[in-house]
């Protein structure tokens, strides 16, 4: 009885304008059958964290370009800990250095995706670690 | 499990964000257990006004929603938002986008926004989103708002759930005598013409409110049409005033009640439905009979009518 | 009657050579090739698709209407386009100093990158610039942070384009009030800003009035230059962001020239003639990465603007009628995978746009999947052009690809189907309701999916990424911004506000506030409020007030 839909949240944090990659992403969630939250451009940290909980999402995706991402990143990893939703899983993506992308699986994050990345990567990674 | 329901009851009538959080997906997924969760929060579930807006995607809903929500959370209303997104019929997944509007309220206190697929329902509102509705009810909130798009039969399933019905429209999108003929007409309480700031929405305005002048006539309530450019923000206090009118004509001529027990009449239906389908279709389907019946159909011999009773027959 | 005669036999043969050889060797192996805009590609061009009879009116001579060939009439040969690298940051002094070294490397024109708080109009301690100050370029809080931006560059000898869009005349503003401090008159004055709203709504993002008040910003900076700054470029109508958004060629095309359009209607709509502003228009594009395509994609823009200038218009002016362009290479087509190949690939792409006719070029650094370019791969970027410029040949004669049945023919296809997009988005009401209504984003996202997915199944191969692949190690020597640079910046500003003149600055953006009430140009305004240390957050607020913020549609 009852499915278990996998329901994720994708936003950008922050004032960077690009959203094609978390667009695309979210097609392509959905087209896997996955319920997707989209949020927008400009979003702060405590406004994505307070979504997630609300929208009990078993995924957050998060995007940047532009380079803010150690700091923002970072910020919503914190307030997911402190409010203890760290069994949400995190990942991110955008253009992050190799050097930073380790920073930020220490401080939280379940993977964060390079450039390049296939949607159907993120997607079985997704399903592989909700549905166990 | 009975452990877990205790504790998400527990949570929910206590007011506690995360309980309800979970406990929704918990009645969205039909997870088993949802039964005995609903029973044990029934008690604590307190009535309070149901608004619904309604329209085709596009006609700014969203930041309508966002505007009444804002405004009552002023007023120190806890409010509680229900978001409807169609679920591809392709996936079964969906993109739920309202949120990209109501960002600035999350995480204000008082305010609680769940944005849900209409999943398996085929268009029309699906059963948990009643049961969601009860949800809030119990966790606590003084106001509900349910936002769907009004594509099918969800149009006409609001009216069943909420107290007040809006609907939304605009210029040149289609919205005009044909859809307005396909049963609009009926549902709205209130009907706002938004991005009034284009051309045909005089036109628009004006056939409408020609259009339910013709409406049946032994009714207190006249439902106004308004004109907003919500974008703005032009307007949109009248159309709070509008609902709130309503809602006080509710009260005063006892359609209140009568709109309770049509609800609850609706909410029981649908768990009937549910409950049907379960003993009785879930069991059937892929069985030999099932395959028999539908060989017989596809050879012409024998109606689906017919078998739907046999079968129902033979299931007892 | 003779050419008919040719017509046919060339048809003839064609039809042997396609049924005999051709038939034969395609057994061998073929493959599949399509445009950007998923158009079958013939397996060859000949007179059949493209033949000179109406060459005259369809290309005629650089320099000369419909521009086909090239806005000027000498175009390489007399000067080659101007090289100018996009770069910006963390603060006004580090700029300043990256600036002062380019224009020692020969780097003939300067682009400034603002940061993210600075494009939308937020100062650098406002809750929302949290970790955004210096990240993606300069910020630029005030007019004492544009002094020490271009200390010691003497505003009169450079040209200097800014990609600066909602707050461009803010910024405009800084520059005409720095160059009265240095004594060089505002007539003087040479270079761009990008000032070109429409497609931040739906490629870009930092928008922050709605469509209505952005539009009188962008006709008054236009009236203001027209009198007071001739040598200005008072807009760059960009395509290269609806590209990298995920768009096609045609769309690119389509949608930048339809925001081009809705320009022009503006400023006709405040009382400007066509012939006072429209010779200072410029255009943006992006150099992708199919070479030929983009060559006829870059001759078609300039044939479809000379029509529309003269036949929807009624420019007389020939500079009215002539479509400028600055280009960049693609940033989306760069790999973190493999990063020195984006060298490669920067190449081919920096070649489409000179083959095309561009007037100036920013090349991508390889690095820039990864994080900002380092100091060594702009070198490389800028090094790229110079090769180009000097050892190539390929500037020796003026549009070299005009006259090949295939660049010929491309350019009419993607002509053609520009104006089809042109057509519907004016039944629509034009490219602002095309925009609200969302069907601008549709059509990119659409497009943006299915590219990404034909990557995945391998239809389209991207070296380095879904084929040759390999393990690697990552490249170090990223370019870090550090962040102690967003606590300078706050104490400067903090320090800006205090030093002065408190009165001055209120009367000032009281005016504007009064200013923007009115239908008076706001460009004087504005710079009076910037002279007065307004700072560029205060200045957006008071607009802001009055014109309200836009919303962007929901998925």
């Amino acid at each position: 009885m009852g499915e278990n839909k996998i329901r994720v949240l994708i936003a950008k944090p922050g004032l960077d304008g690009h959203d094609r990659g978390a667009k695309v992403v979210a097609q392509a969630l959905r087209d896997a059958g996955m319920e997707v939250i989209y949020t927008g451009l400009r979003r702060t940290p405590d406004q994505i964290v307070s979504a997630a909980v609300q929208e009990d999402v078993q995924v957050i995706g998060l995007s940047s370009l532009s380079g803010a991402h150690n700091h923002l990143f970072k910020k919503v990893a914190e307030l997911l800990q402190e409010k203890g939703h760290e069994d949400i899983l995190l990942i991110g993506g955008g253009i992050i250095p190799e050097k930073d992308r380790k920073q930020l699986e220490d401080v939280g994050f379940d993977r964060i995706f390079s450039p390049g990345t296939s949607t159907e990567d993120i997607v079985s990674y997704i399903k592989e670690k909700v549905n166990g | 499990m009975g452990n877990q329901v205790n504790e998400l009851a527990r949570g929910i009538i206590a007011g506690e964000e995360k309980a309800l959080a979970k406990g929704l997906t918990f009645i969205e997924n039909r997870k088993s257990g949802y039964r005995e969760l609903l029973d044990s929060i029934y008690p604590e579930v307190r009535s309070c006004p149901i608004w619904g807006l309604t329209g085709a995607p596009g006609v700014g809903k969203s930041t309508i929603t966002n505007y009444l929500v804002d405004s009552l959370a002023n007023r120190s209303e806890r409010i509680g938002v229900i978001a409807v997104d169609p679920t591809s019929p392709f996936s079964g997944g969906a993109i739920l986008g309202d949120r990209v509007r109501m960002m600035d309220l999350a995480g204000r206190e008082g305010i609680f926004i769940r944005s849900m697929a209409s999943r398996g329902a085929l268009g029309g509102l699906s059963p948990a989103i009643m049961d969601a509705v009860s949800l809030y009810q119990a966790f606590g909130v003084d106001r509900i708002l349910v936002e769907t798009v009004g594509v099918g039969q969800s149009e006409t399933d609001i009216v069943s759930l909420a107290d007040t019905v809006a609907v939304i429209m605009m210029p040149g999108t289609g919205d005009d005598v044909q859809t307005i003929k396909a049963g609009l007409l009926e549902i709205g309480d209130i009907f706002a013409v938004n991005k009034a700031d284009l051309e045909g929405a005089e036109t628009l305005a004006g056939l409408l409110q020609s259009m339910l002048s013709s409406r049946n006539g032994d009714e207190k309530w006249v439902p106004p049409v308004i004109k907003l450019v919500a974008s703005q923000g032009q307007n949109l206090d009248t159309l709070l005033e509008k609902f709130l009118d309503h809602q006080k004509s509710l009260e005063k001529s006892g359609q209140k009640e009568k709109k309770e027990k049509m609800r609850n009449e609706m909410a029981l239906k649908m768990h009937l439905q549910a409950r049907f389908q379960d003993l009785y279709l879930g069991p059937l389907l892929g069985t030999e009979d099932w395959e028999k019946a539908i060989k017989s159909i596809n050879r012409r011999e024998k109606s689906p009518a017919y078998w739907a009773e046999k079968l129902i027959s033979r299931s007892d | 009657m003779k050419d008919k005669d040719r017509q046919e036999k060339i048809q003839e043969n064609l039809k042997k050579w396609r049924e005999g050889p051709f038939a034969k060797f395609q057994q061998r192996g073929w493959n599949e090739a399509f445009t950007s805009y998923r158009e079958p590609v013939k397996e060859i061009y000949t007179p059949l698709d493209y033949s000179d009879d109406e060459y005259l009116e369809k290309a005629g001579f650089p320099g000369q209407y419909p521009f086909v060939r090239g806005v000027y009439p000498t175009m390489y040969r007399g000067r080659p386009w101007t090289m100018r690298q996009y770069a910006g940051f963390a603060s006004a002094e580090e700029s300043n100093r990256r600036y002062r070294y380019l224009l020692e490397q020969g780097q003939t024109g300067l682009s400034v990158a603002f940061d993210l708080p600075t494009q939308i109009g937020l100062d650098s301690d406002h809750p929302l610039a949290d970790g955004e100050v210096g990240k993606v370029g300069v910020p630029i809080d005030s007019l004492a942070d544009m002094e020490i931006l271009f200390d010691q560059i003497p505003l009169d000898k450079v040209s200097t384009s800014m990609t600066i869009n909602s707050p461009a005349a803010v910024l405009l503003a800084m520059y005409i009030a720095l160059a009265e401090k240095q004594g060089v008159s505002a007539d003087k004055l040479k270079g761009t800003i990008q000032n070109d709203i429409l497609k931040e709504y739906f490629a870009r993002g930092t928008y922050i009035f709605p469509p209505g008040p952005s539009l009188r910003l962008i006709t008054d900076i236009f009236a203001y230059c027209s009198r007071e700054l001739p040598n200005w470029n008072t807009i760059s109508i960009s395509g290269y962001h609806i590209r990298e958004a995920g768009a096609n060629a045609v769309q690119e095309l389509a949608f930048t020239l339809a925001d081009g359009i809705a320009y022009v209607k503006a400023a006709l709509q405040a009382g400007l003639k066509v012939d006072e502003f429209a010779p200072r228009l410029s255009f943006f594009f992006n150099a992708q990465m199919n070479l030929l395509e983009e060559v006829a994609k870059f001759r078609a823009a300039r044939r479809l603007w000379a029509k529309i200038m003269e036949e929807k218009f009624g420019a007389e002016n020939p500079k009215s009628k002539m479509l400028r362009f600055h280009t960049q290479t693609a940033g989306a087509s760069l790999t973190a995978q493999q990063a020195q190949n984006n060298i490669v690939r920067v190449t081919i792409q920096a070649l489409a746009a000179v083959l095309g006719g561009t007037q100036s070029l920013h090349t991508n650094s390889y690095d820039e999947a990864w994080a900002l370019p380092s100091e060594e791969s702009v070198r490389i970027a800028l090094r790229t052009q110079q090769i180009i410029a000097s050892e190539s040949g390929s500037t020796s004669t003026v549009d070299p690809l005009g006259g090949s049945y295939y660049v010929e023919s491309l350019t009419d296809d993607i002509e053609k189907r520009v104006e089809e997009y042109l057509e519907k988005i004016e039944e629509m009401g034009g490219m602002v309701k095309a925009i609200e209504k969302g069907y601008v984003q549709r059509e990119i996202q659409k497009s943006a999916y299915e590219m990404q997915k034909r990557v995945e199944r391998q239809e389209d191969i991207v070296v380095g990424v879904n084929k040759y692949a390999q393990e690697e190690p990552s490249p170090t020597d990223l370019l870090e911004v550090d962040p102690q640079m967003e606590k300078e910046q706050i104490k400067k500003l903090k320090n800006t506000r205090a030093k002065r003149d408190e009165k001055e600055a209120q009367k000032a953006l009281e005016q504007l506030k009064k200013t923007a009430q009115e239908d008076e140009n706001l460009m004087p305004a504005i710079i009076d409020a910037v002279k007065a240390y307004a700072t560029l957050g205060e200045i957006c607020d008071v607009l802001r007030s009055i014109y309200g913020e836009y919303q962007a549609p929901t998925f």
